[in-house]
């Protein structure tokens, strides 16, 4: 699932402090799941808006509204009559949300908040780590399922580096080393072996460093 | 603000300590009681609409640790409030209008006193205020 | 006209075994064992810093390491570092790490420092920057060490780059690789170097050795791959000044394995410097005695000027010449 995390709310005051008609709008998605942007994050992100402008004097009218995936047109589209009366919108789904929202309504300033981080995984309640590395080109076979792009701090192919020790990565914060992660793997799964060979440089053009990128499936195209 | 306090308190212990507190006499008329299953119901978007209602202090009081019937739900209840402090601190208000008591079913005296002291802050913040 | 490059390289080292020419390779076929030092780089623009600097390891070293933005800490770029380097009579060993270019700068600034009289390059992945004073920045890692030694030895040997494209004139390079033995897993870490080695590394230099009976049993696990006979093993080693320095690289530095015993020595003594000394070269004089140990890497962390000491007093003086065989 997409991870994200509340932006601070003196952040996404800033943002709206010109307005007297907002918008909340969160999804029930990843967010919903994440604890970042549903039903109950939005009524908590409305209510702090409403007692900051109060704080500054203002009485803002700030409406909530959910979209069940806010990456749809049609989902999105099922809010028009709050987005329309509002005169700004924040949007608490993942980064996908607020720009799809600003491709259905142009004239509305849409504004984030929360911070999209990466794709990953409830490790337990509160805990979430990112595991997929959305290369383009998954090379997950080679490595016993677990991602190197993703969960080594170097992207190393052939790993370790010098500073992985006690199973953790020199990046610090309790992070885990990957390639202890895909050692311990692949000598469960009997697959060493794999490791003995040097694998060549990635092609990284399937990544983003090509550019923005599209999957089109003519497949599905009628 | 309209002066009011409001007091969320869970049935197995808060709710019986407010009652000795009560039936002691002395609680302010501007105590507004809401009772929940348990203090883990409470969310803080119920803290912020007490505020957003006008309210001038929220309590919380909850079972002491280990004594919760839900297992967990008066330390989720204590991580709200702290999160909902946090909240009221970006927003430009006072975080300690909100406070959160553990508190066991026979202390009466315990539940007055947090009401009477977050009464003293309140209005003597309204004074400076 | 030759080919440029070809030139410098001195008529007894022109074989066919002669990869780069390098006075490093060249004593290494010799078997002798090898001296490097480690130079870092100046915090600013103050290119007479190598000047300087270059005194405690002319005459005392075989090559000398400029470090590369190590632990993430902007410094003057080893390139440009080597070049001055070069012009004190010192023999440079380029250190290129992956943490901030790409294989495009990375094969144009080896092209370009060969240019400018590089010969030795050290492949490394690079420390996170998060360590370092520019913990904000991107990185890179497109690239991984052991790719790195594979792109180099590709454009040597067959005078390709990355691309596959052939270039007229290869960088004819001396490359080498690092290596922890002291890092997790312990089991790996012998078949890394067995890795390197079959990218392409010619010499391999160590993180610092203060733990000897680990060390060691890397090497056993080393030999038994016979990886020491397919490219020279230089082992590490950091004279340490204080006990405080030592409990750092003990407490703070990823991948260091420092005995308390050696803390104590360090705590106990009534000058902590020359006890510093001491125990490198006591190191120095165990590793001469390791199978498959072909030279020591003096690193003499913000302390340089301890450097010559240290070679005098571990018996490597003088270093030998290139020219005199037999």
């Amino acid at each position: 699932m997409i991870v994200g995390k509340g932006k601070p709310v003196e952040e996404v005051v800033a943002m709206v402090e010109g307005y007297d008609r907002i918008l909340v709008v969160g999804c029930n998605s990843c967010v919903a799941v994440c604890m970042a942007g549903g039903e109950k994050e939005v009524a908590v992100l409305a209510s702090a808006l409403r007692l900051a402008f109060r704080a500054k004097g203002r009485e803002v009218q700030v409406e909530e509204a959910m979209t069940e995936r806010q990456c749809e047109w049609e989902f999105v589209e099922t809010v028009r009559e709050k987005v329309e009366r509002a005169q700004a919108v924040v949007s608490i789904a993942c980064g996908v949300g607020p720009q799809t929202m600003a491709r259905k309504f142009l004239d509305k300033p849409i504004y984030p908040g929360i911070n999209t981080s990466f794709m990953g995984q409830p490790e337990e309640i509160g805990v979430w780590s990112e595991q997929c590395g959305g290369c383009g080109d998954c090379v997950l076979d080679e490595y016993g399922a677990v991602c190197p792009i993703a969960r080594c701090a170097k992207r190393m192919l052939n790993g370790p580096c010098g500073g992985s020790q006690d199973g953790k990565c020199e990046v610090g914060n309790d992070t885990d080393c990957g390639w202890q992660l895909i050692y311990d793997r692949l000598k469960a799964l009997g697959q060493l072996d794999r490791l003995e060979r040097n694998v060549g440089p990635k092609d990284w053009s399937t990544d983003r460093d090509k550019g923005p990128r599209k999957i089109v499936r003519e497949d599905v195209r009628v | 603000m309209n002066g009011k306090l409001v007091a969320f308190c869970c049935e197995r212990s808060g709710m019986v300590a407010w009652q000795e507190a009560q039936a002691n006499g002395g609680l302010p008329a501007e105590l507004e009681v809401v009772a929940v299953p348990c203090a883990g119901r409470i969310g803080m978007v119920h803290l912020l609409k007490a505020f957003e209602g006008g309210a001038a202090g929220v309590m919380v009081f909850a079972c002491i640790k280990d004594s919760c019937d839900s297992l967990r739900g008066n330390l989720h209840a204590e991580k709200r409030c702290e999160s909902t402090r946090a909240i009221l601190r970006s927003v430009g208000m006072e975080p300690e209008r909100l406070e959160f008591c553990s508190i066991a079913p026979p202390m009466g005296a315990e539940f007055s006193e947090v009401v009477r002291t977050m009464m003293e802050k309140v209005s003597s913040e309204e004074r400076e205020g | 006209m030759s080919e440029a490059g070809e030139e410098k390289i001195p008529e007894a080292a022109q074989g066919p075994a002669c990869k780069s020419g390098s006075r490093l390779e060249m004593l290494l076929a010799r078997g002798e064992f090898v001296v490097c030092g480690e130079m870092a780089p100046p915090q600013s623009a103050d290119g007479s810093l190598i000047e300087r600097k270059s005194e405690y390891f002319r005459g005392f070293v075989d090559a000398v390491n400029l470090t590369d933005n190590a632990t993430g800490i902007v410094r003057m770029s080893s390139i440009a570092c080597a070049t001055l380097a070069l012009k004190q009579g010192l023999e440079p060993i380029v250190q290129m790490t992956c943490r901030d270019r790409n294989r495009l700068a990375l094969q144009g600034d080896l092209l370009g420092a060969y240019a400018l009289g590089v010969k030795n390059f050290l492949c490394l992945t690079g420390d996170h920057q998060c360590m370092g004073n520019h913990a904000q920045a991107k990185n890179v890692f497109e690239l991984d060490s052991i790719q790195l030694i594979g792109m180099v030895r590709a454009m040597r040997d067959e005078k390709v780059f990355q691309s596959g494209e052939e270039m007229k004139v290869a960088p004819r390079v001396f490359i080498g690789g690092a290596e922890n033995p002291f890092a997790d897993p312990f089991e790996f870490r012998a078949l890394r170097v067995a890795k390197k080695a079959a990218a392409g590394a010619d010499f391999i230099q160590t993180q610092a050795v203060y733990d000897l009976p680990r060390f060691e049993k890397w090497m056993e696990m080393v030999r038994e791959r016979g990886a020491h006979e397919k490219l020279a093993i230089i082992a590490g080693v950091l004279p340490c000044r204080s006990a405080r320095g030592l409990e750092y690289q003990k407490e703070q530095v990823p991948g260091m394995s420092v005995p308390d015993e050696l803390i104590r020595r360090m705590k106990a003594a009534e000058k902590p410097e020359e006890e510093g000394v001491s125990i490198c070269v006591e190191t120095i004089a165990r590793l001469r005695e390791v199978e498959g140990v072909r030279g020591v890497h003096i690193m003499p962390v913000m302390w340089e000027r301890i450097l010559p000491t240290v070679v005098e007093q571990a018996g490597l003086l003088p270093r030998p010449e290139v020219g005199d065989e037999e």
